[in-house]
């Protein structure tokens, strides 16, 4: 499906099984296909009887790249998420991220009280969005590749010379996010998941804390490997399937 | 009837191999269809691969934190006669769905496709 966001922008997303909804927001980088697909995440949310709302983030997968940073303001990409809610007639949903996705989630429950139930948070840390990453820094990183000694920086690079990704677009949506925090309260229940061994989200426990969350800790896992996990499936699918 | 091995499928991207995360079965359990079955990595990232078959898992291959090529042996289930292997073995020869399946069943799900669009 797709489905125009607030300023024009093209949004992607697929809707997969029956039953509650669950709306899917991937990482940095990723896509709806990569991040939920190819991972199980799908399958698993419609053998648990749930709907999986699956979009992709503008910059992302099949959606609208928009290369000005400021299309990649949070306000924005929020509104996103409430046009594809819209389009598919979901008043509530509960909501499911990964990493950067994370930081969009928790603001569309403080935006959107009414419609978001509980929220799953993973792969996201307690710092501010893309820290490491000084104020126009993120083109120049992007354009020069390598493998910078920061982890945040390591997988921004790694990602945006992925297939199919343009490293304009995500140096535009680097740029636009930078400096959001992800800490502030927030009025819903919240899960945070991490990797024990994910450097990008080191800090996962303590926004668990700030946000009076539940946490769970996969072991052996990093950033990029605790996606598919089925300690992470267990636990989100537990919590969202509470009343 | 012979036992039916499955080699790891080819992921997409020009990936060679893959690690494998955690098996999601054991030697001697019965699995469904499109349940999971294992969680491997690659260098770009991870994947789920669900069962190609019903069946009782004979041999898994390689254990956690191996790596497997692309086209070698990943799993063998026990041949049809099998209990629970009936239903689904089939005469040609199914993959296990990385990037293609090589079978469907118009009733049964191989791949999570939207039922619009």
């Amino acid at each position: 499906m797709r489905t125009a966001g607030r300023d024009g922008v093209e949004l992607a997303w697929q809707r997969t099984g029956d039953g509650p909804p669950v709306l899917l927001v991937h990482g940095f980088g990723s896509d709806a296909a990569a991040n939920w697909d190819r991972t199980g995440w799908v399958r698993a949310i419609a053998d648990a009887g749930r709907c999986a709302l699956a979009v992709d983030l503008r910059g992302h997968g099949a959606s609208g790249k928009p290369l000005d940073p400021a299309a990649y303001a949070l306000e924005l990409l929020v509104a996103d998420l409430v046009a594809v809610l819209d389009a598919a007639g979901t008043e509530v949903v509960d909501v499911l991220t990964y990493s950067m996705g994370g930081l969009v989630g928790l603001e569309l429950a403080r935006r959107h009280p009414a419609r978001v139930r509980r929220v799953v948070v993973a792969g996201l840390g307690a710092r501010e969005a893309f820290a490491g990453i000084g104020p126009g820094e993120a083109r120049a990183l992007v354009e020069q590749g390598g493998e910078p000694a920061d982890p945040v920086a390591r997988e921004v690079v790694a990602m945006s010379s992925a297939p199919g990704n343009d490293p304009s677009a995500l140096a535009a949506c680097v740029e636009g996010l930078a400096g959001t925090r992800p800490d502030s309260e927030v009025p819903a229940p919240v899960l945070v998941v991490a990797g024990s061994r994910d450097a990008v989200a080191d800090s996962a426990a303590e926004l668990g804390a700030a946000l009076g969350a539940q946490f769970v800790l996969v072991p052996d896992r990093d950033h990029r490997n605790a996606v598919s996990a089925r300690l992470f499936k267990r636990s989100a699918l537990e919590f969202l399937a509470a009343e | 009837m012979a036992d039916i091995e499955f080699p790891l499928p080819d992921l997409g991207e020009g990936l060679v191999e893959a690690t494998v995360l955690e098996w999601l079965v054991a030697e001697g359990d019965e699995v469904e269809r499109n349940a999971p079955l294992v969680e491997v990595e690659t260098t770009k990232s991870a994947v789920e691969l669900p069962s190609p078959q019903a069946g009782r898992v004979l041999r898994l291959h390689a254990a956690a934190g191996e790596t497997v090529q692309v086209g070698e042996p990943l799993i063998t289930f026990a041949g049809q006669d099998s209990p629970g292997g009936a239903e689904d073995a089939g005469q040609d020869s199914p993959g296990i769905v990385g990037t293609v399946p090589t079978r469907r069943e118009p009733t049964r799900r191989v791949r999570l496709t939207p039922p619009e669009d």
